[in-house]
């Protein structure tokens, strides 16, 4: 298992290297001059000044020095300033990451409750109330987009009939959590439908495959109750697939939801992707990219790791 | 039953409280508090104020920052303000102005004219900020010797007790207008920073200002509370609380009273507001244009082929049909019913037979795509109106590619350079930004060299005193600009002002929003 592990570390290492540089690179090649999408010519006040910007940015240097120097303030914690606000990355993402953390979050565990009791039932029986209800959520989930769930929901309860706000994280006099409440029910409630959907499908597919696994029938032959065939055989066994469709959405909760952020002006990561696009804020587009890919590496790395618990015969193969 | 009907009332009754629990109120204004959206710098939620040196006219900014002098709605005739009077000398190069005694910073410090001259100083200094300001400073003797590398003060600028002196090289008619727009900051808080990154200075979270208000709270992307500024010498504000947000969706949250003022031009939102009952507007004659910018080196070069692009599109049609009033089809810089007009400057006439007749005259090239890019994509309105002119473009036998830009639109409308037409907008000043244009050497002079005659007759207007000699200038760049045709002018768009019924004590006459003036600020009032 350790040398499963080191390898796995030892295949992660290369990985990071080639991404960052193709972040890197990437953003260079892009046909956007940083300091012209700062600086419109209207608004520059001397070119003498620009110069100097361009200079004080490291704009000048060779882009190899300027990959290396990014690669060793990246190390050192330095993830440079954003050019939209000036601000530092550390301090965009030390306030952003909460707001992105605390939706995701909630989502993903208020839609791993659902997703799992619907699917358990939707398995276990078959044609019943609960399957029925699972198979038309999971479609409606999955063929319809997060950002249109959203704004139908906001339309209705913000517009319509003004039951929530329409939007923001935190409103003028919203002082305690409970003042803020109300803001977060329509952005979790869209962003736990759209995960709700295929965490159900998956869960009642596995619940259907332990169902018809010959410890299952042995457990009811000796006439074990149902109730504890369903929890205590099913239901455990059936969670290490979706244990790891789990581990693949830990990348959300750094990247946060680009689409349900916009959609609810929610001030997560999802929204600051979106402003540093638009201003061509690239130091910005960076540490986010590099950050979100690190998160998918780990997913992937901790996916391998489930497997192989669950499996050992992935273990044996690993290197491979 | 009866116990049933006893549960089913409890849930009822549990019910209606989380409902109520969980009802947004709408928060209508009060003496307390209103509720302004406004664009603030950072993008992705409220970051922090704009610094009032790139654009001056948001709600944030009349609030809080105060020039020398303060300009009516018009923008043109001004009164003191940190000042207390000013004086030219005869021949209109020395400027004398008395700054008031008494003045008090936010953090207690009085306002000095070191403080002033430091402003003026430092706008030469700062990477970012309106050419209104640059143009006119750059006027001040010895202001070519400051910049963001080289040395920090304008030996024209000197100061003797509480009065600066300032000479000019040459009388500048725009210089008081300028200096209205132009606000005053701590010289005590800000001469330490890094003043060539000044836009993005954290100073802007939390400005020490001059103005009736302060920054109360600010809760970086969520919203920003004004609050009244105890220094502030003059009326104290009636409202307690200014708290400013961006909003989605503007109409709704009007609809709902989460929002008391903003202003828009786009056409949608101003369309949907026409049913929002509890809301006023102020329809603003503003100097913002949209125009097609023409690269003159490809299949355009001739100017006839440029020409028939006046009556290749019928923009009397197109441009009411989709901005209504809100729109006006303009020939050139100058407008029908503007002072100087030059009423003999053909106007737009559809006639697709002129249109083929001058592309040919001109040997134009239907071979070749025309590439018409775009900004404001998010915006319907534009991209409607610039698919009708590719669609009537396509009718007279041109092969149109229409597409946004794929970089940022600086480098691609004035250094890369890859399109025939490119649609442009312009918020102005006065109508010199419109001819500056055109001079500008980061502008149409980067992308098709010096415009010596441009360049001449601009520095004539700015130095222009009398009407008399406006006159003759204005008319020669209106005959140039039609001359020449490297832009084609489509429309002015008026800017509409929406405020809540509930507001009392605003300017009987309204501004540009884009710009500071006398709106009176301090008197408003909520009910």
């Amino acid at each position: 298992m350790v040398s499963f592990i080191v390898r796995r570390i030892v295949i992660l290492v290369p990985m990071a290297f080639t991404i960052s540089a193709l972040i890197f690179f990437a953003s260079r090649l892009s046909p956007i001059d940083p300091i012209n999408a700062m600086i419109p010519p209207d608004m520059a006040s001397d070119s003498l000044n620009l110069a100097q910007l361009r200079e004080e940015l490291g704009l000048n240097d060779h882009i190899i020095l300027q990959y290396f120097t990014w690669l060793k303030n990246i190390a050192t914690g330095d993830f440079g300033y954003s050019l939209q606000s000036g601000q530092k990355i550390s301090e965009i993402l030390a306030l952003r990451m909460p707001a992105t953390l605390e939706l995701v979050l909630s989502a993903l565990i208020l839609s791993t409750i659902l997703a799992l009791t619907l699917g358990l039932f939707a398995g276990a029986k078959k044609g019943g109330i609960a399957d029925r209800l699972s198979r038309v959520l999971g479609v409606v989930g999955i063929a319809i987009p997060d950002f249109f769930i959203g704004l139908a929901l906001l339309n209705v309860f913000a517009y319509r009939v003004s039951w929530l706000p329409s939007g923001n994280r935190v409103a003028p006099g919203q002082v305690t959590f409970w003042d803020r409440f109300p803001n977060y029910i329509l952005p979790v409630a869209t962003l736990t439908i759209a995960m709700l959907a295929v965490l159900i499908r998956y869960t009642r597919n596995s619940v259907l495959d332990t169902l018809n696994r010959d410890f299952v029938k042995t457990a009811r032959s000796k006439g074990v109750p149902e109730w504890r065939v369903l929890y205590s055989h099913v239901f455990r066994n059936s969670l290490g697939p979706v244990m790891v469709l789990l581990a693949f959405r830990l990348p959300l909760l750094v990247g946060g939801s680009i689409l349900v952020e916009t959609v609810f002006q929610w001030p997560g990561i999802g929204t600051t992707i979106i402003a540093a696009v638009t201003a061509s804020d690239y130091p910005v587009i960076m540490v986010v990219s590099m950050l979100i890919a690190m998160v998918i590496l780990f997913a992937s790395f901790l996916v391998d790791i489930v497997k192989s618990i669950l499996d050992p015969r992935v273990r044996l193969g690993g290197g491979n | 039953m009866r116990k049933f009907q006893k549960s089913l009332g409890a849930l009822g009754l549990v019910a209606a409280l989380a409902v109520s629990v969980l009802a947004a109120p709408s928060q209508a204004a009060t003496n307390n508090s209103i509720t302004v959206a406004e664009v603030t710098a950072g993008g992705g939620g409220v970051q922090q104020i704009f610094s009032p040196w790139i654009n001056s006219g948001s709600i944030s900014h009349h609030a809080m920052f105060r020039a020398l002098f303060k300009a009516d709605a018009n923008l043109t005739s001004v009164k003191p303000d940190l000042a207390s009077d000013y004086k030219f000398s005869k021949d209109g190069k020395t400027l004398t102005v008395t700054l008031k005694s008494g003045i008090k910073w936010s953090d207690g410090k009085d306002v000095i004219v070191d403080d002033v001259v430091w402003s003026m100083n430092s706008l030469l200094r700062v990477a970012k900020s309106n050419a209104v300001y640059v143009n006119a400073f750059k006027q001040i003797v010895g202001s070519e010797d400051v910049n963001g590398t080289n040395t920090k003060t304008m030996s024209g600028i000197t100061t003797k007790g509480n009065v600066i002196t300032i000479s000019l090289k040459a009388p500048v008619n725009t210089f008081i207008p300028a200096l209205a727009q132009f606000m005053i900051l701590p010289k005590h808080v800000l001469a330490d920073e890094d003043i060539l990154k000044l836009d993005t200075n954290s100073y802007w979270k939390n400005p020490v200002v001059t103005g009736p208000y302060k920054i109360g709270t600010f809760s970086q992307g969520n919203f920003i509370t004004l609050v009244p500024n105890d220094k502030f010498e003059g009326v104290k504000p009636i409202i307690k609380e200014i708290n400013i947000i961006v909003s989605s969706n503007l109409v709704a949250d009007a609809k709902s009273g989460k929002l008391d003022y903003f202003t828009t031009n786009d056409p949608d939102t101003i369309r949907a507001m026409s049913s929002v009952s509890t809301f006023k507007s102020a329809p603003l004659d503003v100097l913002f244009y949209r125009y097609l910018v023409i690269n003159p080196t490809g299949p355009f070069s001739d100017v006839k082929a440029r020409e028939a692009l006046k009556f290749a599109i019928d923009w009397n049609k197109l441009i009411p049909a989709i901005y209504g009033k809100q729109g006006k089809v303009i020939n050139g810089g100058l407008v029908s019913g503007m002072p100087h007009y030059l009423s003999s400057t053909p106007k737009y006439k559809y006639d697709k037979t002129r249109a083929t007749a001058l592309l040919k005259e001109a040997n134009f090239d239907f071979s070749k795509t025309i590439r018409l890019r775009t900004y404001n994509q998010s915006q319907p309105a534009v991209m409607i109106l610039l698919a009708a002119v590719a669609q009537q473009l396509t009718e007279i036998g041109m092969k149109i590619e229409f597409l946004p830009w794929t970089g940022d639109a600086t480098t691609e409308l004035w250094t890369n350079r890859n399109y025939e037409l490119a649609l442009k907008g312009l918020s102005a000043f006065n109508v010199s930004e419109w001819f500056g244009e055109f001079s500008n050497m980061a502008t149409f002079g980067k992308s098709i060299g010096a415009q010596p005659e441009f360049a001449a007759l601009n520095s004539q207007l700015l130095q222009a005193t009398t009407l008399r000699q406006t006159s003759k200038i204005l008319t020669d760049l209106q005959k140039l600009e039609q001359e020449k045709l490297y832009k084609l002018p489509m429309h002015l768009l008026k800017q509409v002002v929406f405020i809540s019924k509930n507001i009392s004590g605003t300017p009987s006459k309204w501004g540009n929003p884009l710009y500071v003036y006398q709106n009176n600020i301090a008197s408003w009032s909520a009910n």
